[in-house]
């Protein structure tokens, strides 16, 4: 039985920016809970109440290639765990109990899944195999009822004389297979897939070309919003998307940034075009998602992550951490960083932004004005890896 | 070129291939022979023909770019071809002069 917890009452705004929705996915079968009378993140995990002693981490992957937990009530480094196998690439996807975190390892060949309070591995699967190359090119999920783990397989047969590049599939695998996990089922998909993330509603959100969503139990995929092939007429160009870090964070969504110029008249100059960031975001409670330029293209950022209690609120991080106003679409607050910083989260409550990635140091900012709180040294550098939240309600003594 | 002639069943097949309706679907091979996960420039300057964009200093991307098979990063592919190359240098900003180059002959 999958327990689908509502979303939470967050405040709205509707950007003025050109906003398409899209039609809720369909639910698979399941029994649907009440609301809870306390507040709710957006993943529907309580922030007041009695669930409220729960403990709250931020994981990421260090080279050599080890797994770091930092406590982010203390903003300290409270664990490091030895992930399998050499680096590459640090993608991860946390459980939905946020006591398992399933990691990209091995030259992006294995998926490692660690108990992030013990270090216990308690999941492998090892994709490889004797004359047949297999890759996974930033693509990790874990379903909403934490029993499947998604991947986008990019196989190669070796043959004597020559290498034979096979077509990608979607992997599933059962959480329960433990250490030796093969994939229960496989499905084809679209060349060029990178981040992947699962919904609440049972699909799993593809990020190639186009964002599509796929059924893991039928294979049947369907067009969720168009990017690559979005035909906004001779005026736009065609939305360049960043499809490197799958994340995700506390607002419990999925989202692909692009890139896009606006031309003054259908002479298609881009000189004297207007250059916009925007964003493909996926509610991934309800599967509901949209799509708008969020802020003029004026410096580059890397990646986005929203306001978990403010949806209208977006944090951005590269040379600089960003605050955006979707609605007004402009960059509200801007904070120079020391060095280039690739991934960016929030904490649940919305009063924390983190910038991680590339260099061995993670950057702590407050939400409201960006200044500098702290600055988490690890022991590696992260280069490719996620920076991800984990939260676990009940983590015991 | 048509003085040649093909002796044996791969070179037959490079002569079938010549023709367009004979050609295979162009393929990235970025899981084998060394990679390249993209073609997209940004390392020499920015997209905005400057250098503030760039990644910053370059030591902070150097990782990030062997590792994900960046092309324009003239890095060795740590994916595939050199996965030992940034052994025992977990810190590159700090110890970037113990990361040693890439010489084919040692091979």
């Amino acid at each position: 039985m999958t327990t689908i917890i509502p979303p939470p009452q967050r405040a709205i705004h509707p950007p003025t920016a050109t906003l398409i929705a899209v039609a809720a996915l369909v639910s698979l079968a399941g029994a649907a809970t009440m609301a809870s009378a306390h507040s709710v993140d957006a993943s529907g995990a309580e922030i007041d109440g009695p669930h409220t002693g729960g403990k709250e981490y931020l994981l990421t992957v260090t080279r050599p290639n080890d797994l770091q937990v930092i406590d982010m009530a203390s903003n300290e480094l409270v664990r490091s765990c030895e992930i399998p196998g050499p680096f590459g690439s640090g993608i991860m996807s946390p459980a939905p109990d946020g006591r398992v975190v399933y990691i990209l390892s091995n030259l992006w060949q294995d998926i490692i899944g660690i108990d992030i309070q013990s270090c216990e591995v308690t999941f492998h699967a090892a994709q490889s195999s004797p004359g047949e190359t297999v890759k996974s090119f930033q693509s990790v999920a874990v379903s909403a009822d934490g029993t499947e783990v998604y991947t986008v397989q990019n196989p190669t047969q070796l043959k004597l004389d020559h290498f034979e590049v096979l077509e990608p599939r979607l992997a599933v695998f059962n959480v329960a297979d433990g250490l030796d996990a093969k994939a229960v089922r496989t499905f084809p998909v679209d060349r060029r897939i990178t981040k992947i993330v699962a919904t609440d509603t049972g699909d799993v959100i593809l990020g190639g070309g186009d964002l599509k969503a796929i059924d893991p139990n039928t294979g049947d995929t369907r067009l969720v919003m168009a990017l690559q092939n979005w035909d906004r007429g001779p005026r736009w160009s065609t939305p360049d998307a960043f499809a490197m870090h799958t994340q995700g964070g506390p607002a419990h969504e999925y989202i692909m940034p692009y890139s896009t110029a606006e031309f003054v008249d259908d002479n298609q100059d881009m000189a004297s075009a207007n250059w916009w960031w925007g964003i493909a975001r996926v509610d991934l409670a309800t599967g509901e998602a949209e799509r708008m330029e969020i802020a003029p293209l004026s410096e580059v950022i890397m990646n986005f992550a929203t306001d978990p209690t403010d949806d209208n609120t977006l944090y951005g991080v590269f040379n600089g951490v960003h605050k955006i106003d979707i609605a007004n679409q402009t960059i509200t607050e801007r904070y120079d960083l020391p060095h280039t910083y690739y991934t960016v989260n929030v904490s649940r409550d919305g009063k924390t932004v983190y910038a991680g990635g590339t260099s061995s140091d993670i950057s702590v900012h407050r939400a409201d004005t960006l200044e500098k709180i702290k600055s988490i040294q690890l022991p590696g550098d992260m280069s490719t890896t996620d920076m991800r939240v984990a939260y676990i309600p009940d983590p015991g003594p | 070129m048509k003085h040649l002639k093909s002796l044996n069943n791969k070179a037959h097949l490079l002569d079938a291939a010549e023709g367009t309706d004979e050609r295979e679907e162009v393929v990235a091979m970025q899981t084998i022979v060394g990679c390249t996960a993209t073609a997209d420039p940004g390392w020499e300057i920015d997209a905005f023909g400057g250098l503030a964009s760039l990644c910053q200093p370059m030591e902070s991307d150097l990782y990030g770019c062997a590792d994900a098979c960046w092309w324009p990063a003239q890095v060795p592919d740590t994916m595939n071809s050199y996965p030992e190359w940034g052994s025992g240098v977990d810190k590159v900003d700090q110890d970037w002069r113990r990361i040693d180059g890439i010489v084919e002959d040692d091979r």
